[in-house]
């Protein structure tokens, strides 16, 4: 969406709006999963874990919990400092209002703190899944407990 | 020396402009001069004059020109004859991001290269009362001639006693079809209707009040 031609004005209209719909949608169902984990708990780590793995894999959780938040969060401020002055529309049709006005300095700096962030959290997110799936093949029942806790 | 505002060259201050204009002005029926018609330049320095689209019946997007040039000629004594005519330097034109910019002054849209200005011409001006007026005319953009009106609200007059000026602000908008001048490019994303919205501070010098 970012690397389309200006002139091809409908579909970055749509391509931006549809991010802006999934971004939204990513911290509702972050917020609900950090609530849930806190009223149900964590499940059982396995008893054989090694301790330098539990905090790790600890210290992996928090960062990607931080990083669904925030990043979204970012974006939003993101589109709202625009220049271009484009609403958010979840859906594209629900107007998210913007609680801040356009500003090209900090529009600069928010894009790109956005984007690093984005960058992260899809590295970790692919490093996260690759762990738990290599824990899974080795028989822990990993994927299991993440569905069902 | 004219203080600010529109220089005007000749004539009368704005009392019997409006006076001209249709305004009901009991105290300058009796004002024995002739009274001379009165030239104003008009540039960016004096006024503002921006557009508005709209942008798939969701948002808007605005847009403005920063350069110039005009000349208004107010005639008290046949006031259907004041004449209004506007150059404007279409590479002038200012929107929030440089992307928007080249858009407009492209091919499809303002194509500055082939005609770097657009023009409006009075043929007339009607009175619709003291503070409104109808300025019928045309404008010329992109090698089309299209008839305009305009709407113009005196918003504000005001005098300066201290500094001898009297000033009047003017609303004037008007509503154009920019698919008209040929400009047919994105009917999705950019309204064919283009909102106009324009406007000006017109100042004359008057003489000190004495005794």
């Amino acid at each position: 969406m970012v690397g389309l031609p200006f002139r091809q004005l409908l579909q970055k209209f749509v391509l931006y709006q549809l991010h802006k719909t999934i971004g939204i949608t990513v911290f509702l169902l972050a917020c609900t999963q950090i609530i849930l984990h806190r009223r149900r708990g964590r499940p059982a780590w396995d008893a054989d874990l090694p301790h330098w793995q539990r905090r790790a894999a600890a210290s992996v959780h928090a960062a990607l919990f931080a990083l669904l938040i925030i990043t979204p969060v970012l974006g939003y401020l993101t589109a709202a400092t625009a220049p271009i002055g484009v609403p958010t529309l979840f859906l594209g049709v629900i107007p998210v209002p913007h609680i801040v006005g356009t500003s090209k300095f900090w529009f600069g700096i928010l894009r790109r703190v956005h984007l690093y962030l984005a960058v992260a959290l899809v590295a970790l997110a692919a490093g996260h899944a690759l762990v738990a799936l290599n824990r899974h093949r080795e028989g822990r029942r990993t994927l299991v407990r993440m569905w069902r806790g | 020396m004219p203080i600010g505002g529109a220089q005007m060259l000749r004539g009368g201050a704005i009392g019997r402009l409006l006076l001209g204009l249709g305004c009901v002005a009991l105290w300058l029926a009796a004002a024995p001069a002739a009274r001379a018609a009165s030239l104003y330049h008009i540039d960016q320095r004096y006024g503002t004059i921006e557009f508005t689209v709209s942008n798939l019946g969701l948002f808007t997007t605005k847009g403005r020109f920063t350069r110039f040039t005009g000349e208004l000629q107010i005639d008290p004594d046949h006031p259907e004859r004041t004449h209004v005519e506007v150059t404007i330097d279409g590479n002038s034109v200012d929107m929030p991001l440089k992307d928007e910019v080249d858009m407009l002054r492209s091919p499809d849209y303002f194509n500055t290269a082939r005609f770097p200005t657009q023009h409006f011409i009075s043929s007339s001006v009607e009175t619709v009362s003291p503070s409104h007026y109808i300025i019928h005319g045309t404008l010329q953009i992109r090698g089309v001639t299209s008839p305009q009106d305009l709407n113009a609200d005196m918003t504000e007059r005001h005098v300066d006693e201290a500094r001898h000026v009297e000033w009047a602000d003017f609303v004037i908008t008007g509503r154009m079809r920019r698919s008209v001048f040929g400009m047919v490019a994105d009917p999705n994303m950019v309204s064919d209707n283009v909102s106009l919205d324009i406007r000006i501070r017109l100042t004359v010098e008057v003489a000190p009040k004495t005794g």
